[in-house]
């Protein structure tokens, strides 16, 4: 493995297991992504995407194989050191936006604030700067009803890098908006990964968005069939 | 130690005002319950324990409404022989103050100024001029702190009762205002002259030289059970049969009264707790799993199993505990009144039990929705659509 990847997959497999009946969602996988690059993963459905992203983010363990941050093994931590692990270094961006709906925008961007040592006040400076990143620090006091669906996944993207993490992970983040949204987000991680060197793999079915990325891996039934480099460089 | 999100907390309830308000509710009026029970229950031990056992009481046998001849005095000393410290009598002179409404109702007793004080003078505090000035006027009277304040009475107040047992109006000035030493003594309550109200009776034409009730303070409350059975023993083939009890047994004979009621209630009340865990354990369960997928938001962002765990039992304690707060202090404000009869008496142990019965209902609610919470998979939860 080489210093300039951040994430390193060596024979992954990943196993899903219902009522007796096993599932190879990834078998004996290999990736890398490389450190503040915009990659991007395509493939059909139910071919292993989100999965993979889940491990790369420590949400789930592979069942073999390595999955390895800055050359540190995720799988071998512990279930509460991987959750420290996860809130210093990794943004989470889901297709549902999943902000919590009881909180105003600016309560869950500071969120994630209350595992770091900062302070009251420091947290919300820091989330409001966040908001100010995405464009909605005149929205902080709204909650998520009370947005748009192009708004409410700006507000979840300044959650996700509030607490300024190496790497952000985002499942289908433009697959509920509408065109103009979806372009607003888009642009607005290609920024985060040029002017603040942010990691990011997305996972897309959008070819058009996938071409705002730096590398392209198409995947079928847990095997990468392909890689293209992206235009943008 | 880990910083748990209370906004949170605070917004979920916020957000689901009924459902927490219907569980606070459930809380309050389980533990209200629970609170007035045993305020009672405390009430009417501790009244029996104040109450003295060394003061022996005799009244008319027929009932408390009877009265004895004053001339049975001199006997009654003589029955004691020396375990007596003193003997004075009350007489009940009942009567109408302003108007008959129930607030103007208060006790007032004719007296004997000299033993009263030998007798009851422990019980009460009044300054030794207001003593002095007392027993020197005819028709001078005393009165308790609290009927001062809600008759807006003073010092030199003219205080005029028209008598219904005895007939005639008292007129009289108020000379002295005590407080109370111990519960059991009455701040409500006027003393006078016995003779005045004596010699005014008999002047109208009404009944004279009869008292309510003797009561002989002893020396030894060792006495006092065989004292009463040879009192009662000797005026049993008199014309005036009498009862004599200590204050003590006469309390006791009320408390009696009551029966099994309190264990009844005490039954009553573990029911209702009970119900109560089930609505509380119900409303925890309920939110756990509306939050499935907020729970795996908050995993994911690197929230831990200890912290949802934490966060869960926060809230049902917050729930349970404001619930049983806000009861214990309705609880709390009833110490020292009367209450059906028996002086409420709320101790701190009464108030620390009433919160941790809340605290336990917040523990056995929040426990298994906290487990679930924590125990629940990443993945999982966020495959799960609300
Ligand atoms: N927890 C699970 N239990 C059982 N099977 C699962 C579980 N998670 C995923 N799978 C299965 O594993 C396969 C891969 O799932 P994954 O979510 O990674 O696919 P995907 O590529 O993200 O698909 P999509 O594009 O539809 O989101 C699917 O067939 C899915 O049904
Ligand atoms: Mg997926």
């Amino acid at each position: 493995m080489s210093s300039e990847n951040l994430v390193h997959f060596e024979g992954v497999d990943k196993i899903y297991r219902r009522g007796g009946e096993e599932l190879h969602v990834l078998s004996g996988l290999n990736l890398d992504v490389r450190r503040g690059e915009f990659l991007a993963l395509m493939g059909p459905s139910g071919c292993g995407k989100s999965t993979i992203l889940n491990l790369a983010g420590g949400l789930d363990v592979p069942d073999s194989g390595v999955v390895s941050f800055n050359g540190e093994d995720i799988g071998a931590m512990s279930e509460s050191s991987r959750a420290a692990w996860r809130a210093r270094n990794v943004g989470f961006i889901f297709q549902a936006y999943n902000l919590i709906p009881v909180l105003t925008a600016r309560q869950n961007v500071a969120l994630p604030l209350l595992l770091t040592p900062l302070s009251s006040a420091q947290r919300k400076v820091q989330a409001a700067k966040a908001l100010q990143l995405v464009g909605l620090e005149d929205r902080s006091e709204h909650y998520p009803n009370q947005l748009s669906g192009g708004q409410e996944q700006r507000v979840a993207i300044a959650r996700a890098i509030a607490t300024d993490p190496a790497m952000l992970l985002a499942d289908e983040p433009t697959g509920d908006l509408d065109a103009a949204s979806a372009e607003a987000v888009l642009k607005l991680l290609k920024g985060l990964c040029r002017e603040m060197g942010k990691t990011i793999v997305m996972v897309t079915h959008d070819p058009k968005a996938a071409e705002q990325a730096d590398r392209t891996l198409k995947l079928d039934k847990g095997v990468l069939v392909q890689a293209t480099h992206g235009a943008a460089h | 130690m880990p910083r748990i999100p209370f906004r949170l907390i605070l917004a979920h309830a916020r957000k689901n005002k009924l459902r927490a308000l219907l569980t606070v509710g459930s809380v309050f009026m389980a533990v209200m319950i629970f609170g007035f029970l045993r305020t009672f229950i405390v009430g009417m031990e501790t009244s029996l324990n104040e109450c003295n056992a060394a003061r022996v009481v005799t009244g008319s046998r027929l009932s408390l409404f009877a009265h004895v001849p004053i001339k049975l005095q001199p006997e009654l000393k003589a029955l004691a022989e020396d375990k007596a410290l003193g003997i004075t009598h009350f007489t009940w002179f009942g009567g109408i103050y302003l108007n008959s409404d129930p607030e103007h109702y208060w006790g007032r007793f004719g007296v004997d100024v000299e033993s009263f004080r030998v007798v009851y003078g422990g019980d009460l505090n009044m300054p030794e001029g207001q003593w002095t000035k007392w027993s020197a006027t005819r028709q001078g009277c005393i009165i308790g702190a609290d009927l001062a304040k809600d008759e807006q009475l003073t010092i030199g107040s003219r205080v005029r009762v028209s008598g219904n047992i005895f007939p005639g109006e008292l007129d009289l000035e108020v000379l002295g205002i005590y407080t109370s030493k111990v519960r059991s003594f009455d701040q409500k309550t006027m003393f006078f002259h016995w003779d005045y109200m004596n010699e005014l009776s008999r002047k109208e034409g009404g009944r004279a030289d009869v008292v309510s009730t003797f009561t002989m303070l002893l020396k030894s409350p060792q006495d006092a059970a065989p004292l009463c059975s040879k009192v009662d023993a000797e005026f049993e083939s008199s014309p005036h049969r009498t009862l004599t009890m200590t204050e003590r047994m006469f309390q006791a004979q009320f408390n009696a009264m009551w029966g099994n009621l309190p264990l009844f209630f005490g039954i009553l009340g573990g029911v209702v707790l009970f119900a109560c865990l089930m609505v509380t354990s119900n409303t925890m369960m309920l939110n756990a799993r509306e939050r499935v997928q907020e729970t795996g938001v908050l995993k994911t962002l690197g929230f831990t199993a200890p912290m949802l765990l934490c966060m869960t039992m926060v809230e049902s304690l917050l729930l349970c505990l404001l619930g049983g707060g806000l009861a214990m202090l309705l609880v709390q404000s009833v110490d020292g009144k009367m209450l059906m009869f028996v002086i409420a008496s709320v101790p701190p142990s009464t108030v620390w039990t009433g919160l941790g019965i809340a605290a336990l209902l917040g523990v056995l609610s929040g426990l298994f929705p906290a487990l679930m919470v924590s125990r629940l998979q990443i993945v999982e939860a966020l495959r799960r659509r609300a």
